[in-house]
C-alpha cells in the first residue's frame, strides 16, 4: 500500500485524535507513536535533500522537535502528513542555505550536465538491468537541484498530488509539474547517454 | 509527416494528467510509432525505478533520542498553546476595558452592575439611555455585541480547537 494511503488511514483513526490530545496535555511519550508513524516520511525528505550523512540524523531529530513544539498550531486545514512534510522541507532548506556550498555545488553540477544534447540514436533504457538502473538513478537524483529532488521524492515515493507538493514547497502547481518533467527528462537523458557510452 | 508525442506529453500521460481524448490519441499513436514507443518505454522504466525505495532510515535509537531531547527542553507542549488563548483573553479584556472607558465608569462593581442593567434593558426592549447618549460614549448595542462576539470567539477557540466556524470564516 502506498505510504500516503497508510498515513491517511492513520490520520482518520480515533487513535490519532487521542494522541494529539494526549501530547497537547503534556504526555511526551505519546509523541513516540507519531515519530514511529512519520519517521519514514521525514527520512525520505532528509535523505534526498541532505547529502552529508553526518547531518541527517541530527536534522531528523530537529524536525521532530519542531513538530512537537508546533503541534498546537496544526489546525487540520491540510493533512497532518502534508504539514509534517512542510516542516521537514523548510528545515532542510534552512540547513542547506546555511551550508551554501552544498546548494551551489548542486546547481553547478546540474547546469553542467543539463546541456547534454539528446542524440536521435539513443538506446532505450529497457536494455539496462533493473537493479542497475535503480542504483544509478538514485545516484543521479542526488545530482539534481534540491527542489527537483524534492518533487521527485514527494511525487514518486510519497504519492503526493501536485497540489500537496505545491502546498509543501509553497510553489505554484505549474512550477511543480515543470520541475517534475525536467527532472525526469534529465534522469532519462543522463542514463541513456551513460548506457550508450558503456555499449561503445 | 507524422507528429510525434513530446516527452512532456508522455510524462503527462504517465502522471494521469491528460484528458480521455488526449490519452486515446496517444495510445493509438504509440501503437503505430516505434520511435515514440521507445521513448514511452524509457519513461516507464524511469517511473518504475523512481518508485523503488532508496536506503533512507534513521538509526534504531532515533525515537528514543528525540524523546530525550524533548524531555530535557524546558517547555512542555501544552504551554505552546498559550499564545492563541492568551491573545483571545487579552482581546476580550481590552474590549471590556475600552467599553468601560467610553461609558465613563471607574469601578469594576459599577461596571458590572451597569453592563448587567444595560443587558436587562436591551433584553426587555427598553431604551438604555432614555435621555440620550451621554458624552464620551459609543453605541451600547454595538459595545454589547462586540463583547458577546469576543466571548463567543474565545469559547469557540477553546472548545473547537481544530476547526471553529468563526475561525474558518
Amino acid at each position: 500500500m502506498p505510504v500516503n494511503m497508510i498515513m491517511e488511514r492513520f490520520e482518520e483513526s480515533p487513535l490519532f485524535t487521542k494522541l494529539l490530545k494526549d501530547i497537547q496535555n503534556g504526555n511526551v511519550d505519546a509523541f513516540a507513536k507519531i515519530i514511529e508513524e512519520y519517521k519514514k516520511l521525514v527520512a525520505h525528505i532528509v535523505f534526498r535533500m541532505v547529502t552529508n550523512p553526518a547531518d541527517r540524523e541530527d536534522l531528523g531529530q530537529d524536525i521532530f522537535i519542531k513538530i512537537y513544539q508546533k503541534l498546537s498550531t496544526f489546525r487540520g486545514e491540510s493533512k497532518f502528513s502534508t504539514w509534517i512534510s512542510r516542516i521537514a522541507y523548510n528545515t532542510c532548506l534552512n540547513h542547506l542555505n546555511k551550508k551554501s556550498t552544498e546548494m551551489s555545488k548542486s546547481y553547478v553540477s546540474i547546469n553542467r550536465d543539463w546541456d547534454i544534447s539528446l542524440s536521435n540514436d539513443l538506446t532505450p533504457l529497457s536494455n539496462l538491468e533493473r537493479s542497475e538502473l535503480k542504483c544509478r538513478l538514485n545516484q543521479e537524483i542526488l545530482n539534481l537541484p534540491v527542489k527537483y529532488r524534492m518533487v521527485i521524492t514527494m511525487f514518486h515515493l510519497q504519492d503526493l498530488s501536485y497540489q500537496e507538493i505545491s502546498e509543501i514547497m509553497d510553489t505554484p502547481e505549474g512550477t511543480v509539474k515543470s520541475y517534475l518533467h525536467r527532472a525526469r527528462q534529465y534522469l532519462k537523458e543522463i542514463l541513456e547517454k551513460e548506457f550508450q557510452q558503456q555499449a561503445v | 509527416m507524422i507528429k510525434h508525442i513530446t516527452s512532456s506529453d508522455i510524462q503527462r500521460f504517465l502522471d494521469g494528467d491528460t484528458t480521455t481524448m488526449e490519452s486515446a490519441d496517444m495510445k493509438s499513436h504509440l501503437n503505430i510509432c516505434q520511435q515514440c514507443w521507445q521513448e514511452y518505454e524509457s519513461f516507464t522504466m524511469i517511473y518504475e525505478a523512481l518508485k523503488q525505495e532508496p536506503v533512507s532510515n534513521f538509526s534504531s535509537q532515533f525515537t528514543h533520542q528525540v524523546l530525550t531531547r524533548i524531555k530535557s527542553s524546558p517547555q512542555p507542549a501544552r504551554y505552546q498553546r498559550s499564545p492563541d488563548i492568551l491573545m483571545a483573553i487579552t482581546g476580550v479584556v481590552i474590549s471590556i476595558l475600552v467599553s468601560l472607558y467610553f461609558i465613563g465608569l471607574h469601578t469594576i462593581s459599577n461596571s458590572i452592575s451597569i453592563i448587567n442593567g444595560n443587558l436587562m434593558k436591551i433584553l426587555a426592549n427598553q431604551p438604555v439611555f432614555p435621555d440620550g447618549l451621554p458624552s464620551q460614549t459609543i453605541n451600547p448595542y454595538l459595545l454589547t455585541g462586540v463583547i458577546i462576539l469576543m466571548i463567543i470567539i474565545l469559547l469557540e477557540r477553546l472548545v473547537f480547537k481544530r476547526k471553529g466556524l468563526i475561525y474558518s470564516l
